[in-house]
């Protein structure tokens, strides 16, 4: 099975570079990238028609939001024809923000901060 | 006397029957025309009778007349015989004889019967040689003159010569032995000329002879006019000479008749006109005499029925002289009511026994009464009695003068009301006293008749709960729905339309306006009544529950402030733990990575940022601190500080932004304008907002900030507009005064000032409004208490 991509938009600069960090050092994905927020990642992905494999989404981000993202996500990936699958990433332990993330269909799990390498195996053994 | 009073009453009888009367008066009258008209009819008739005799009479003499000359003529010629039997001179004796007798028209000698000598002979050739005896025609009549050796006349008979006649023979003897006859024939015409029926030709009679048939033995008639005549007043003579009957008949019965009856027929209508007249003459009599005798006896059953009202009526009446006011009479029920007897009252005026009161108003009515302004009157008013107690009577006064007549006197109809007038009192006291009780509820008891706008009834409560009359309820139908207050009054008009539509009790809690321009909350309780199966009641309370809504408003909010806190509380809480943990799991991650690396310039490296992590963690806890602090200082020091004072010194502090950003100011707020607010929130309020005025500001125009402040319901404004980059109020709206809540990627943006400037805010209890368009600008309001 090849690896997967993926990418991470988060706005925390340090939860980024640690994140990104740990995922080089595992080697269980193939790239990985990473978006202040959902509009820079937005923006790329409009313009390359890059789409990875998997995302790790912050909610609470100034700019575009985890939610707002996910509404213009579905829009894009019907012109990709491409399926990403997204785990929402966040500090919250608020149980709406839970119950919002299961109404995406798109969000395969929600995850609680920080990720570490059992969640990241997890990940890139889910189907 | 006797006699007298009989005749009164046979009168009285006949005056009071016209129609009997009248019918005696025709019978009378008629039977004694009828009796005139027999009487006069019977001297007409005896008159009649005589006259036919007389008439009879000179016809009997003229044909006995006639006889004796042919009598004379046969003698005559019977001389003229010889003795051998044979006639001498006959031609000279007969044309002598013919000529001197108008009635002869022929003489005959007849010896042995057989006719031998004629004269004139002219005309009677065809007689000669007849022979009588031998003729069954005429031996008869030959042989009853031979008999009677007299002269007898046959006929009229048919004449052998032809025509009629009466031939007259007579019987000669010769020396006693039978020799012929002498005869004399007449022409019967000539005979009836001679018997001068002629002159008595008129209307009245007329003749007829008979005469026994020797051969048929029947009577048989001559004369024209063969009718019966037996049935009529006919009269007859003999005449034995020929066997002749005479009879004179009256020409026709009826014609008596005939003159009677237009007599008979006038006497009849006459009686029966005198009849009808005095049918009628007597009809009026009885009529008026009918007429008198009904109104006598209605007049004396009404006299009775009055007679008996006055004394036995269960009102008393009193007789009174309207000029004096004097009492004439009064009736036993009058006495009773005012105590006095009947010979006592006759000393009393009217005036004398009415209460002070009362009496100018009685007075004044009498005027009016005499003056013809009114034609009777009723008043109730208090009377003396003789025993000095006071009764209510009611009173009705009728003239007994007619108008224009002279006053006289008047009747007063008295009724003792006293009993009534005290029930009344204690009806009109029973319902005072429900008046008042339903006015000493503490609501606004009300009463209406339809489903239709408009009330029938409503307590006096509404002056003091709603600062309006009665009155100025009852006069405006429409009234409730005015004094309603305007954001309740449709919804309330449309439910109360409902039920009473539907006959449903209504109950609602809504707002009116008092007359002095406040709220008043009212409980509306309406109840629906069914007097009849038509008519129909509400009736509702309107109850004052101002207090208690008040209570219940003011309950409300500190349950949404509690609400609103809890909710805070718990964003707190979310935020600590969020905020807390983005740290914590950084360090933690961090740690791991420390423990992976082998590198030591990577460890070094992430040592670094370790530390930044640390660090902001801390600043995080001083923030939270911050707002702990704000939200436990339950009572923060409140002072009346100067506005324009405080911004000045903000944008002191902000000299170097606002240098920097070329941003222009404009604080139009009044240096009188002071707010209640704690001085440490106010600085840091201001800091915030103006402070983020300046950073949102849009990267394509000069940032313009104007300060404005003014009174809005009871609030002190200050009014914050820039012209920055503005808010997606739809999208952020509920987020924006959120902790760590930022919309824009501006490095400066914390999410926290305004999480902080609300919350100092809220507990000063000012509140704060934003309006904000993307890319033109956002104005803040912020209410001060």
């Amino acid at each position: 099975m090849p690896q997967k991509r993926i990418y991470i938009i988060d706005d925390d600069p340090i939860y980024q570079l640690v994140t990104k960090r740990l995922i080089e050092k595992t080697s269980l994905f193939s790239e990985t990238r990473a978006f202040v927020n959902g509009h820079e990642a937005l923006h790329y992905f409009e313009n390359t028609g890059d789409l990875p494999d998997v995302i790790l989404l912050d909610i609470e981000m100034p700019g575009m939001d985890g939610w707002d993202f996910l509404d213009e996500l579905i829009r894009i990936e019907k012109n990709c024809h491409k399926k990403v699958t997204i785990y929402v990433a966040s500090s919250s332990i608020a149980s709406e923000d839970k119950i919002k993330a299961q109404n995406y269909h798109c969000v395969k799990d929600f995850l609680s901060k920080p990720i570490n390498l059992e969640k990241l195996k997890v990940i890139a053994e889910a189907e | 006397m006797s006699l007298d009073s009989k005749i009164t009453t046979l009168n009285s009888w006949l005056l009071s029957r016209p129609k009997t009367s009248g019918m005696l008066v025709f019978i009378i009258l008629l039977s004694v025309f009828n009796l005139s008209i027999y009487f006069r009819y019977q001297t007409v008739k005896e008159i009649e009778q005589h006259d036919m005799a007389n008439i009879l009479g000179v016809v009997k003499q003229n044909i006995e007349q006639t006889m004796r000359n042919s009598y004379v003529a046969t003698i005559t010629l019977a001389l003229t015989i010889d003795d051998s039997g044979n006639p001498k001179n006959f031609e000279e004796v007969s044309k002598s004889l013919v000529n001197s007798y108008n009635s002869i028209d022929a003489v005959q000698l007849v010896p042995n019967g057989i006719i031998k000598y004629t004269y004139p002979i002219k005309g009677n050739e065809a007689a000669t040689n007849f022979d009588i005896l031998h003729s069954p025609l005429h031996r008869k009549a030959a042989l009853k003159a031979i008999k009677t050796k007299a002269i007898y006349f046959s006929g009229p008979v048919a004449l052998k010569q032809g025509g009629i006649g009466v031939v007259g023979r007579l019987p000669i003897f010769k020396k006693g032995k039978f020799w012929g006859f002498s005869a004399v024939v007449v022409h019967f015409n000539t005979f009836l000329k001679s018997t001068g029926f002629s002159t008595f030709k008129n209307d009245k009679y007329y003749f007829q002879i008979s005469k026994i048939n020797p051969i048929t033995n029947k009577e048989e008639f001559f004369l024209e006019n063969k009718s019966d005549f037996s049935k009529s007043d006919y009269q007859k003579v003999e005449i034995p000479e020929g066997d002749w009957t005479l009879y004179i008949i009256p020409k026709k019965q009826s014609y008596l008749l005939a003159e009677f009856f237009p007599i008979a027929l006038i006497s009849f209508c006459l009686s029966l006109l005198c009849g009808l007249f005095v049918t009628t003459l007597l009809k009026k009599p009885s009529e008026l005499q009918e007429f008198v005798k009904l109104q006598t006896s209605k007049l004396r059953r009404s006299e009775f029925l009055f007679k008996s009202i006055f004394d036995h009526a269960g009102l008393g009446i009193s007789h009174i002289n309207s000029s004096t006011g004097t009492f004439i009479d009064g009736n036993d029920k009058f006495c009773e009511i005012i105590g006095y007897t009947h010979e006592e009252i006759k000393e009393l005026n009217f005036m004398m026994i009415t209460h002070p009161d009362d009496l100018q108003l009685d007075l004044d009515n009498m005027e009016r009464l005499r003056k013809g302004e009114i034609a009777q009157f009723s008043m109730e008013k208090r009377y003396f009695r003789k025993n000095g107690e006071i009764i209510w009577v009611n009173l009705t006064v009728s003239p007994l003068w007619e108008k224009d007549e002279k006053i006289k006197t008047h009747i007063a109809i008295v009724e003792d009301i006293t009993k009534r007038r005290a029930s009344e009192q204690l009806i009109l006291e029973s319902q005072q006293k429900i008046k008042d009780l339903i006015d000493s509820i503490d609501g606004i008891v009300w009463e209406g008749n339809s489903e239709e706008p408009g009330i029938t009834f409503i307590s006096k409560k509404s002056e003091s709960i709603l600062g309006y009359t009665p009155e100025e309820w009852i006069a405006d139908d429409y009234f409730w729905r005015k004094i309603i207050h305007p954001e309740d009054r449709d919804w309330v008009i449309k439910k109360s339309a409902e039920c009473a539509k539907e006959r449903k009790p209504f109950d609602s809690e809504y707002r009116m306006i008092h007359k002095n321009g406040n709220t008043v909350w009212v409980r509306d309780i309406v109840s629906i009544y069914h007097e009849s199966e038509n008519s129909i009641k509400f009736r509702g309370i309107l109850i004052d529950i101002t207090k208690s809504k008040q209570f219940e408003i003011d309950l409300n909010n500190s349950l949404k402030l509690v609400t609103e806190q809890n909710k805070r509380l718990l964003n707190f809480s979310h935020i600590v733990s969020h905020n807390l943990r983005s740290h914590t799991s950084n360090i933690q991650s961090l740690i791991n990575l420390i423990e992976l690396t082998e590198d030591k310039k990577e460890e070094e490296e992430l040592l670094a940022l370790l530390k930044s992590v640390s660090e902001a963690l801390n600043e995080t806890i001083d923030n939270l601190n911050e707002v702990v602090s704000i939200q436990t200082d339950i009572t923060p020091v409140i002072e009346d500080l100067n506005l324009n004072k405080y911004i000045n010194r903000t944008l002191e502090v902000l000299r170097d932004q606002i240098l920097k950003n070329d941003a222009d100011i404009r604080n139009n707020v009044p240096e009188t304008v002071t707010v209640k607010f704690n001085p440490a929130y106010l600085e840091s309020v201001l800091l915030n907002f103006i402070s983020n005025s300046i950073r949102y500001k849009h990267p394509d125009r000069k940032p313009v900030i104007e300060l404005n402040s003014y009174i809005e319901n009871n609030f002190q404004v200050l009014e914050i507009k820039d012209n920055g980059i503005g808010i997606d109020l739809k999208k952020n709206g509920d987020k924006l005064f959120g902790m760590y809540k930022t919309f824009t990627n501006n490095a400066e943006s914390r999410g926290i000032g305004l999480f902080i400037s609300k919350n100092q805010i809220d507990t000063m209890n000012g509140k704060i409004e934003v309006e904000s368009t993307l890319n033109e600008g956002t104005t803040f309001k912020i209410y001060f208490k």
